[in-house]
């Protein structure tokens, strides 16, 4: 907490925002990064959308408003929002999101056949097999181990549909490892 | 808890790759930032009053074109078919037309 309001000062102030800037990267970096990797599966694409977020997030620092508690979740929305913007870009026009998740997960075997035969590659297939929003609150849940509280700021949407989200998440990647199990 | 893999895996990349990515991420980013804007250019205060000045003065001369169009028009057909053609035919041949000796025509006298 007294890193990030040491960070929210220093990068409001000209004369220290680069440094200040580096060092928010530093804090938090690592985990925008892989947030977006399991969003966007790709890794080129995920550099791109990296890239993208900190642009972002730089030209944006000086306005934000927030306080400490609640800058790591505007990272997140920041990072989220790329990554489903790319997304976006990356269907059809009458496809959803949600549609490109055999495109998302043959992109994943493609890139990472060394771990092929994994429980990890499982999982994730299995996660990238569920509606996009379900996707998103059970990486934030489950990897970043974020509240209800921050993921409802990083993706907009209702803390109880967040739960119940998760919640189908859980049971659908529960009965997906399950059955591959058996 | 879905089961106990809690790790970046299957992705493979290693911690410094990710570092050394974030580093070269964060340096664009700032110079992005102090590179100048580009697609914006907002005309001076001088160019809006020339470009002002322009419009109206090509407006004020087509409005004149125009009205001296309309005026010519007046002058043309306010002259009555008899005046035009006593115009045009010489003043012996006028006075031997019988309406030159009309009196009491006040549009004649």
């Amino acid at each position: 907490m007294q890193k990030e309001t040491n960070i929210l000062q220093l990068i409001r102030e000209e004369s220290t925002k680069e440094s200040a800037f580096r060092t928010l990267v530093q804090t938090y970096g690592n985990r925008l990064y892989w947030h977006i990797r399991r969003i966007v599966v790709g890794h080129d694409d995920a550099e791109d959308v990296l890239q993208d977020s900190l642009i972002k997030v730089y030209a944006a620092i000086g306005d934000f408003n927030g306080d400490e508690s609640q800058l790591q979740s505007w990272l997140y929305r920041i990072a989220t929002n790329e990554s489903l913007q790319l997304l976006r870009k990356k269907k059809h026009f009458f496809q959803s999101i949600d549609d490109l998740s055999p495109a998302l997960t043959a992109t994943l075997v493609a890139e990472n056949a060394v771990n092929l035969h994994t429980a990890e590659m499982e999982l994730h297939k299995a996660v990238l097999s569920l509606p996009t929003t379900q996707r998103l609150v059970f990486y934030m849940r489950y990897y970043d181990d974020l509240s209800y509280e921050e993921i409802s700021v990083a993706t907009g949407k209702s803390i109880n549909t967040l739960k119940t989200n998760y919640h189908l998440a859980s049971k659908t990647i529960q009965k997906h490892i399950k059955d591959i199990s058996i | 808890m879905i089961t106990d893999t809690k790790t970046n895996m299957p992705f493979d990349e290693k911690d410094d790759y990710v570092k050394s990515l974030l580093e070269k991420a964060t340096d664009n980013a700032l110079k992005h930032k102090s590179q100048p804007k580009k697609a914006k250019q907002r005309p001076t205060l001088f160019f809006k009053i020339a470009a002002a000045a322009c419009v109206a003065i090509a407006v004020a001369m087509a409005g004149m074109h125009f009205l001296n169009s309309k005026n010519e028009n007046v002058v043309t057909t306010s002259q009555s078919p008899l005046d035009n053609y006593l115009s045009k035919i010489s003043d012996q041949e006028a006075s031997d037309l019988f309406c030159y000796e009309v009196e009491g025509v006040a549009e004649y006298e």
